[in-house]
């Protein structure tokens, strides 16, 4: 399992008319009336593939912590004012799951697609679901992604959601391509693991060599119960939205690191652990 | 590779509050009492309602999943040690969405300062969790009116190859005013309110609520347990929300799940259509089944549910599985109600008798916006 590609668009909240804007020259659809939510998946997904040969077979998955948030909102004031009507692309704009038919017309796909979302581990379920097709069934390409929304204009945010470094919520659009293909591809993925709790990771850190370390915030807070030596931690750029992890991989992949780890804890201490090898380091140096 | 069993499940919706009353208020209903089953369903809509009373839209939610989860959980006869083992798998459309309008609307009448109280649907994985005591984070899947069954078809997967050992499958879909509004607008419900899909005079589908779960287990607890056979899933790129009239994408996924369960149609007791009641679907499925029946030169019943619970999106897999299985397990297969006319050229015409058998293989078969194709075989012949 290698991944050929990476994309990572993190910037403060923007309309979704930037978005639009940003696709026009990138994308013959019209989306007119698509949320920001499926513009940003769209953009970040045709980014990812813009140099890729890719198969029309991909299968994509896309991950969100908070799904669609904005054109939520809208549907909100609609359906709770007396002289207002719910239009039929505000209703299609607010399910989520409608976002992968959009990546797959913008990529011209006919692969599955689909969207996955459990509280702070989207991407890592998303990954987990990638991974079993990958290495169980007959599917060699996949694209995932991890799409969320800034929360910055919903006043109360950090109190329903876990933000736990108040830190300022961004738009984020975040992909990896995968294939089966080592040749000319950015790392491997030597393993990819869950564990029930923090005595099954440690033990398994024990085992594994690793020359970069990334944390998601749940790691950081627990970072003393983990085994791992704490010079090797990669302080990740200001990557905080829903599905943070996806972009803080992309961060330690471009690091000239020989091999690379990310752990992501839950609030339960449960955790999945990443493994990459860096592959095109080696290949130019 | 495992085989993999529904040891367990339960059911609450427009038909009764659990499986035993919702399987007899299908053997029930024919099409001269129809009518009053619907005057019972509907109230100031047209709208399967389940039947219990509840004082607020979060209080409903939770206790409904509560509910189901521990009824499925005890018909499996699971172990607490068993149970804290079990993987979480949730599949819905409109998610918590009637929790959320319901905490907007206090905020629109200043009973609340806060404009949104939920954001994400991570914490309804988390209630299960913390209810059963699970090991595990859960997965919520959202790829529309196939989100349960794609629950299913991933949890039987991981079950198959042995990277877990038993799952929990929970389907679920509650009245809100985004979802029914939402339907309006794109003018898919039934004006007449008489559900009959597939029928030449559908005017198309009434939505419903319902919840209900299945355990899965590599292992059978029961002689009568359904084995999962197979599953495909296939995308159709036409439309959004409408399937290609041709219906080509849905022929393909029911032949690759016959394939790969290595039977043909004459194995099939019956073949259970998705069937909406919506123009696009009804003709690119009935296409699709016909297609099906006359490539092959065989025949099998098709069952059609929804006139009993209304469409219930993203819960239909779930629901539809449990409903169908029980109903065999307690000896018959549905008849088909309000079916009067069928569409020209096409052979076949849903069953519309019960029959009374208890066991069968069945090809279950579903649709979802978004271009979602997913068929999967159940049997429990011995």
């Amino acid at each position: 399992m290698y991944i050929q590609s990476i994309f990572k668009q993190i910037n403060g909240s923007k309309v979704a008319k930037e978005y639009r804007d940003e696709l026009k020259s990138i994308c013959n659809l019209n989306l007119r009336r698509n949320s920001k939510f499926n513009l940003m998946s769209i953009l970040g997904a045709l980014k990812t593939l813009k140099d890729v040969n890719y198969k029309d077979s991909l299968s994509i998955y896309i991950a969100s912590e908070y799904g669609c948030v904005e054109d939520l909102l809208k549907v909100l004031e609609q359906i709770n004012s007396e002289d207002s009507m719910l239009m039929p692309f505000d209703f299609l704009n607010v399910n989520t799951n409608n976002t992968g038919f959009l990546v797959a017309q913008a990529l011209n796909t006919f692969g599955n697609n689909i969207n996955i979302t459990s509280e702070d581990f989207s991407f890592e379920k998303s990954f987990e679901l990638a991974y079993f097709d990958f290495n169980t069934k007959d599917i060699k390409e996949i694209l995932i992604g991890g799409v969320d929304e800034s929360l910055e204009e919903i006043i109360n945010h950090n109190s329903i959601t876990h933000n736990l470094e108040n830190a300022i919520s961004q738009d984020g659009s975040s992909w990896l391509y995968i294939n089966d293909k080592k040749e000319n591809s950015i790392a491997k993925v030597k393993a990819f693991e869950f564990f029930t709790n923090l005595e099954e990771l440690n033990s398994y850190l024990k085992v594994i060599n690793y020359s970069i370390i990334g944390l998601n915030q749940y790691a950081r807070k627990y970072q003393k119960e983990l085994d791992i030596n704490k010079d090797l931690i990669f302080y990740n750029q200001n990557n905080f939205y829903g599905t943070t992890s996806a972009g803080d991989i992309i961060d330690i992949l471009n690091e000239k690191k020989e091999s690379s780890i990310y752990i992501s804890l839950d609030s339960k201490k449960r955790a999945y652990l990443f493994w990459f090898e860096k592959i095109k380091y080696f290949l130019e140096s | 590779m495992n085989k993999v069993y529904i040891t367990g499940s339960s059911i609450i919706c427009a038909l009764g509050n659990n499986k035993e009353d919702s399987v007899k208020k299908i053997e029930q209903i024919n099409d001269t009492n129809y009518s009053n089953y619907l005057e019972e369903n509907y109230e100031d809509i047209k709208y399967y309602r389940i039947k219990k009373s509840f004082d607020s839209h979060k209080e409903k939610f939770y206790s409904i999943l509560k509910e189901v989860v521990l009824k499925a959980i005890e018909d499996a006869k699971l172990t607490q040690e068993e149970t804290q083992e079990l993987h979480v798998f949730l599949g819905s459309t409109s998610m918590s969405i009637s929790i959320v309008e319901e905490e907007h609307l206090k905020y629109k009448k200043n009973l609340s300062t806060d404009k949104i109280k939920h954001i994400g649907y991570g914490e309804i994985g988390n209630f299960i969790e913390n209810l059963i005591n699970s090991k595990y984070s859960s997965t919520i899947v959202q790829t529309a009116c196939t989100s349960s069954v794609n629950a299913i078809c991933y949890a039987n997967d991981l079950i198959k190859n042995n990277k877990i050992k038993r799952a929990l499958i929970i389907g679920f879909e509650f009245f809100n005013h985004t979802t029914y509004r939402g339907f309006e607008s794109l003018m898919l419900l039934s004006p007449s309110g008489e559900y009959k899909p597939f029928d030449i005079n559908s005017d198309g589908l009434i939505l419903g609520e319902a919840c209900s779960a299945v355990i899965l287990e590599s292992e059978k607890k029961d002689t009568s347990d359904f084995e999962i056979l197979s599953s495909n899933n296939s995308f159709d790129s036409y439309s959004v929300t409408s399937s290609n009239p041709n219906g080509e994408v849905s022929l393909s996924c029911m032949e690759q799940a016959l394939n790969k369960a290595n039977i043909s149609i004459q194995n099939l007791t019956c073949l259970k259509a998705h069937a909406t009641g919506s123009e696009n679907s009804n003709l690119s499925e009935v296409t699709a089944i016909d297609k099906l029946l006359k490539k092959h030169n065989q025949k099998t019943n098709v069952v059609i549910l929804k006139p009993y619970i209304g469409h219930t999106l993203g819960a239909c897999g779930t629901n539809e599985i449990v409903l169908l299985c029980e109903s065999i397990k307690n000896n018959f297969l549905p008849k088909t109600i309000n079916f009067y006319e069928k569409y020209n050229n096409i052979n076949f015409t849903p069953l519309l008798e019960n029959k009374y058998i208890n066991q069968a293989t069945i090809l279950f078969h579903f649709i979802g916006f978004g271009g979602s194709n997913t068929s999967i075989i159940l049997s429990n012949e011995k």
